[in-house]
């Protein structure tokens, strides 16, 4: 699965495509801004489970695809990279996503693609990993964005 | 010995007498602190707005009364909110002694509750502390830092000197909470606690923080009960936390640690799911405080988890599911109820409808406020009493709904003569189409309708249904009253609609939320706001095909922060599209032409095109009435179109001040 997940997060193309589509939801969005999409299984997480010491830890000798989207001159750009730990990210957030939630996505890259991230996020598919405080992220603009997904940005108490 | 009063020979079980600890409780109610007020210092010292709200509180008739969290540590690594209260040094005593004198004097239990938030802490700090490094699930809590052993072993002295602390300020006892995931949630949880020492892993080594806490704050206040608040149920299960099962192992453990009574929680913060909102049905969580009850028995168990209603409560006492009913948001909402329950006066009871409007304060780091309350918060202001008027005056409302209502039974409070003049034959304004359509739970929202028509009865206040007030009735009418407040609400500005091509084919939403129109099976909802979702909603439910086209952005912008997931949550497992920056342009027989942003174009099918939105105030009788009364106000949504929140709280200041 994970090279399938390769392919598909390097479709840079029709990620970018998807982002255009979007782009209303990224015009606030600071230069610099960055969002990245990684598969789980590399990483060693699951629900429940996180690597010990994970911030520094290596993805073995392979490395991770790794999808990112990154805000410059007013839009938001997809690119992959191939990446050896969560360090060389450099994301203000990650959505850690398991094999078929990424083949999910990629499938609805021309509909719904946020959609359907955003109802495997609730599931506890893609599991959110910030790496900002609240204040850094509203003032780098992701408010649209994270309300997209479903994300209570401003607490949550159900 | 006092004679019962009616009320509390009807609800026996909740009125008898309990026990926690050495003491006797008046009867079995207790506030809970639910959450807290975000009244007091950024530096964690209590206000005197703080201390107004607490005196309410102490006299709301409990037989045990909670104080609001406190975080424990210096550092602050425990605070949650913005204005959370501390307890971490005698500093902050003199005002903890006058709040625990207050309930000692309204004859309750004093409990000091002691709140780190841990995963959800750290405030002012930019980090949180927890057991492990679990990234955060949600970009509103801070990044996580991983306690060492040395840090963990003065935690608990913390925790052990704030009990100390808040009995020397007078309180009977303590009570820590890992309600909602704080701290102690974060060490029971196998979700937050991945460590490999002896304090991680196992249930048993996962539940030894709580254990050494329960051990040190025995030893430092062993002539006081000490509660402690766990979760029956997490809803973290996708993430990969805590079974029920384990939940329940982990409250045996704190009950043979010697624990005074355990209060059953629901759900974190970060939870998928709601626990505690209007779309869960009083009684749901119930099951989870039984099988607590069944598993303890000699246990003194607490619940109130959307358990609002004293009925059900008391029932529940009698059926053995637990010895004390928790409250908290009900009493925010009428800190009567206890009262109005031992008069059985329960129909006068103000409901809490679940808004969230608390919650979603507090998470904008502003003060608590109620939408059914509008003085909690505002205890210290003279503006927010009410009072008896100086002069007495005939006072007309023009509009039944919540603004207009609220301020004739609040002006009527005070001795006002007071006449509502409504156009429609009933009470309620938009309110009630609306409430009927809520997919949560109407009866929450049309308690306040029937609220509203029960008060006017008993206060007297004069309702003229059927009757449109306007130019000719004031002429005929004239100098027969001192006051008029126009709280007429808001419409769908037809005028704004009438560059759509075929805009007269557009019918109204609120006419169709009444059933005064009927519709397709193809809708588009003009307007995402909350009256268009709650339309959309109930008209998919129904079975219609429904795209919302919405011209901002979002949809839902105008819904309070608590209720806007579940709205959206909703609008997609409903499956209903919804068009953002985008604008109808067009309506005719085989649908409507949609804009977009970009200018692209697309015909939507449908045979009904409803218009919820844009909004205008009914602002037109401000002018024709202005050179015909002596007093002229207004207020809700006469002034500008919001909700109900500010329908009500304008009508309630109104109503004061008159």
């Amino acid at each position: 699965m994970v090279s399938d997940a390769n392919t598909m997060l390097a479709d840079v193309a029709g990620w970018q495509r998807m982002l255009d589509r979007h782009a209303e939801l990224f015009t606030e969005l600071a230069p610099g801004a960055r969002i990245g999409i990684l598969p789980r299984e590399p990483t060693g997480f699951a629900p429940g489970r996180q690597p010990a010491g994970w911030r520094d830890a290596r993805f073995g000798t392979a490395g991770a695809p790794f999808l990112a989207w990154e805000a410059a001159e007013g839009r938001m750009h997809a690119r992959c990279e191939q990446i050896g730990g969560f360090g060389e990210a450099r994301a203000d957030f990650l959505l850690l996503a398991d094999a078929q939630s990424i083949a999910e996505a990629y499938a609805a890259l021309e509909g719904d693609a946020l959609g359907r991230l955003k109802r495997r996020i609730r599931r506890g598919d893609v599991m959110l990993c910030t790496f900002r405080t609240r204040a850094e992220l509203a003032r780098a603009g992701y408010e649209d964005f994270l309300d997209s997904l479903g994300l209570a940005f401003m607490g949550a108490c159900r | 010995m006092t004679t019962p009063r009616p009320g509390e020979l009807k609800l026996r079980n909740l009125f008898q007498t309990g026990r926690i600890g050495r003491f006797t409780s008046a009867n079995r109610i207790k506030y809970g602190a639910c959450c807290v007020s975000n009244y007091n210092t950024r530096d964690g010292f209590i206000t005197a707005r703080e201390l107004a709200r607490m005196r309410v509180i102490a006299r709301t008739g409990c037989g045990i009364i909670t104080n609001q969290g406190a975080y424990p540590d210096p550092l602050g690594e425990g605070k949650a909110y913005f204005r959370q209260v501390a307890i971490y040094d005698d500093k902050f005593l003199p005002q903890f002694e006058e709040i625990a004198r207050d309930i000692r004097d309204a004859g309750a239990i004093g409990i000091q509750q002691i709140l780190h938030a841990g995963r959800y802490g750290g405030i002012d700090l930019g980090y949180c502390v927890q057991p492990s490094d679990v990234p955060q699930t949600l970009p509103h809590f801070r990044p996580p830092r991983v306690l060492t052993k040395e840090e963990i072993r003065e935690m608990v002295r913390q925790h052990a000197d704030a009990a100390k602390r808040s009995i020397k300020a007078g309180f009977d006892g303590t009570e820590v909470t890992s309600f909602m995931g704080y701290l102690l949630a974060t060490f029971n949880s196998k979700f937050t606690n991945q460590r490999t020492d002896e304090y991680g892993g196992s249930l048993e080594n996962r539940g030894r923080f709580m254990r050494e806490l329960i051990d040190a704050i025995k030893q430092a206040t062993p002539e006081h009960p000490l509660i402690v608040r766990l979760n029956g149920a997490e809803l973290m299960d996708r993430w990969g936390g805590n079974t029920e099962d384990e939940c329940f192992e982990l409250m045996q453990q704190a009950a043979d640690c010697g624990v005074d009574m355990i209060s059953v929680t629901v759900g974190w913060q970060e939870a998928p799911d709601s626990s505690i909102g209007r779309d869960i049905q009083p009684g749901h969580w119930n099951y989870l405080a039984a099988r607590a009850k069944r598993l303890l028995p000699n246990v003194p168990i607490t619940f109130g988890v959307r358990l609002p209603d004293p009925r059900m409560a008391n029932q529940c006492i009698a059926d053995g599911e637990f010895d004390f009913w928790e409250v908290c948001r009900p009493l925010l909402a009428d800190p009567e109820l206890v009262h109005k329950a031992a008069e059985d006066r329960l129909d006068e009871v103000r409901r809490c409808i679940g808004s969230l409007n608390c919650l979603s304060r507090l998470f904008r780091d502003l003060p608590y406020t109620c939408t059914m309350n509008p003085a909690l918060g505002h205890e210290v202001e003279p503006e927010y009493h009410v009072t008896p008027a100086a002069v007495k005056k005939r006072v007309m409302v023009i509009g039944a709904g919540p603004a207009g209502m609220e301020c004739a039974i609040t002006a009527a409070k005070r001795g006002h003569q007071v006449t509502v003049f409504e156009k429609s034959d009933h009470v309620g304004g938009n309110l009630r189409g609306y409430a009927a359509r809520d997919l949560a739970r109407p009866d929450d929202l049309e308690s306040i309708v029937r609220h509203y028509e029960l008060m006017a009865r008993k206060l007297g206040v004069e309702l003229r249904l059927g009757t449109e007030a306007n130019a000719k009735l004031m002429r005929s009418i004239l100098h027969q009253y001192d006051v008029a407040v126009v709280a007429v609400g808001a419409r769908v500005d037809r005028e704004a609609l009438r560059g759509i091509e075929g805009h007269e084919r557009i019918l109204d939403g609120l006419a169709v939320a009444q059933g005064a129109v009927s519709v397709g099976s193809r809708i588009v909802v003009i307007g995402g706001g909350k009256v268009g979702l709650t339309l959309a909603e109930s008209l998919r439910k129904g079975g219609a095909e429904v795209t919302i086209v919405e011209a901002e952005k979002r949809i839902a912008g105008d819904v309070m922060p608590s209720f806007k997931w579940r709205h959206t949550a909703w609008v997609d497992e409903l499956e209903i599209t919804t068009l953002t920056l985008s604008r109808v342009t067009r309506v005719a027989d085989d649908g409507c032409t949609v804009v977009n942003a970009k200018g692209e174009t697309r015909l939507v099918p449908a045979d009904t095109v409803i218009a919820t939105a844009p909004r205008r105030s009914n602002q037109e009788l401000f002018h024709e009435f202005e050179w015909m009364i002596d007093e002229l106000h207004g207020c809700g949504d006469a002034l500008i179109p919001r909700g109900i929140d500010a329908a009500i709280h304008e009508g309630y200041r109104l109503g004061a001040r008159i």
